[in-house]
């Protein structure tokens, strides 16, 4: 694919990608901005990257054939803008554009939608810097806006996540995803892994998992904070909980024989993979059954049986960002978000290992 | 992505409390290997601090439910038994599951023309 550049030149093939490392990390890493159609948000994304306490060498913006005003936003907010001559079709394509213009040792994915703390990409790359072994480094992430119910569900669901789940399995040195929100990669590992592969939904989950196999490692940074804005409608809602939902179970049936030998991994895989079975069909169909027929309405507290389990969390990662009022507020709409995951878990499942048809179109939603 | 599955949920949430609970003894031996540092034990204070109020938070609730809300209890005093039962039986089928699917994978690995 040609694609039209100001300013930069492709990597030649037989240059290594790394070289000495400086004392300022981030002088060593190139910032890649995927974007479609993203012109009210990238210019944030841009300057938040460009205003890091390190700032990087270069910031590249894909504007992947938008209709907008992408380029131009993007250029005028600092960044190098790539331009593909057609569609790349997916988010994984248009990171791979900007890769091959990727001369420093370190790279990084943001989304065009994601605004990052001033002092993110330094604590992203402290890990990478120090710690030859690693991969990739990841960080905490948190809804941009909190209002709608979706965003809500979505605010209490990293809290959970990030809070209680992702640092355990950190400890246990297998973060399941490096999120491709906002990651930082050692960009010879990601080369040598052959960029973001387009085969699944979830570019970052594939990446992460391909990367344990070669075995390298990934951290995760509780202290590298970032801001996507979440989808705030029930409509981008749905594009982004069937993408990660196909993406999983996309990614379930293609690494599960490489990811086998690694125990930690694929019991935290098997085990994210058999409660989104179960809860979803106890979700979906055994309770509303059961309430019914067993003419039992108190059955349906079971939907929110584990709130004192995910409060505490919650809680505790909500006092430490002066949002106590804000957590509670919000902690209704996770059981709804999750309640609503489990349809389109259950339609993945059936629609992927039953019917056997892969969703092959990257559709965006945030 | 930033999440897969349907987190805060069922053997998921147990698995990740039992995994918090078995950090300070995964810890101790890197300790006296001399490859802990006060940052990996700071985290293991964390998580195991955030697991222990989750249980207190689960028990203290179970309690109100039982004996201070007065909500109907459908299975009496065996209630606990009873919830338990299926989360271990859950715990036990998923085991087999990757038991098997280990060997699967090793034998076709083995024997990769296959039968």
């Amino acid at each position: 694919m040609t694609a039209v550049v100001a300013g930069l030149t492709p990597r030649p093939s037989d240059r290594p990608a790394a070289r000495h490392l400086a004392k300022r990390p981030a002088d060593e890493l190139t910032v890649i901005i995927p974007a479609y159609n993203e012109a009210e948000s990238v210019g944030d994304t841009v300057r938040s990257a460009l205003g890091q306490t390190t700032a990087p060498a270069r910031v590249i913006v894909v504007d992947d054939g938008s209709t907008d005003d992408t380029a131009r936003v993007a250029r005028e907010a600092g960044a190098q803008v790539i331009t593909p001559s057609t569609n790349t079709g997916s988010k994984a394509g248009a990171q791979n554009v900007a890769l091959e213009y990727v001369d420093t040792p370190y790279c990084m994915a943001i989304d065009a939608d994601t605004t990052l703390a001033p002092d993110a990409i330094e604590r992203l790359l402290e890990p990478l810097h120090q710690d030859a072994r690693l991969a990739a480094t990841c960080g905490f992430v948190v809804p941009r806006h909190v209002s709608s119910v979706w965003e809500r569900g979505r605010y209490i669901e990293y809290l959970l996540s990030f809070t209680f789940y992702k640092p355990t399995q950190d400890y246990y040195g297998k973060p399941l995803i490096s999120s491709g929100c906002f990651s930082a990669y050692r960009t010879d590992r990601l080369l040598e892994a052959g960029g973001w592969s387009e085969r699944t939904r979830a570019e970052d989950m594939d990446l992460t998992w391909t990367f344990y196999q070669a075995g390298h490692q990934v951290r995760f940074v509780p202290e590298a904070l970032c801001y996507p804005i979440e989808p705030h409608d029930f409509d981008f809602m749905g594009k982004q909980l069937k993408r990660w939902s196909h993406g999983f179970v996309q990614n379930v049936s293609l690494h599960w024989k490489g990811i086998l030998p690694l125990g930690f991994l694929s019991t935290v895989v098997g085990v994210a993979f058999f409660d989104a079975v179960v809860a979803s069909v106890i979700y979906l169909f055994v309770l509303p059954i059961l309430a019914v027929v067993l003419q039992a309405p108190w059955i349906l507290l079971v939907y929110v049986i584990d709130v004192p389990a995910v409060i505490v969390p919650v809680l505790v990662a909500a006092r430490r960002r002066g949002e106590i009022g804000r957590a509670l507020a919000s902690l209704p709409s996770f059981f709804v978000l999750r309640s609503v995951n489990g349809f389109y878990m259950v339609e993945a499942m059936v629609t992927e290992l039953v019917l056997r048809r892969p969703l092959l179109v990257y559709e965006k939603g945030h | 992505m930033n999440s897969a599955g349907l987190p805060g949920t069922g053997l998921g949430g147990m698995f990740y409390l039992v995994l918090a609970f078995w950090m300070p003894f995964a810890e101790l031996p890197r300790t006296l290997r001399g490859r802990s540092s006060k940052a990996r034990w700071r985290q293991v204070a964390q998580q195991f601090a955030l697991a222990c109020g989750i249980v207190a938070s689960v028990g203290v609730t179970a309690a109100a439910y039982v004996r201070v809300a007065g909500v109907p209890s459908a299975f009496g005093e065996r209630s606990p038994v009873l919830l338990l039962a299926p989360a271990v039986l859950a715990a036990i089928l998923l085991s087999l599951l990757v038991l098997v699917l280990r060997v699967w994978a090793g034998f076709q690995r083995r024997f990769p023309a296959g039968l």
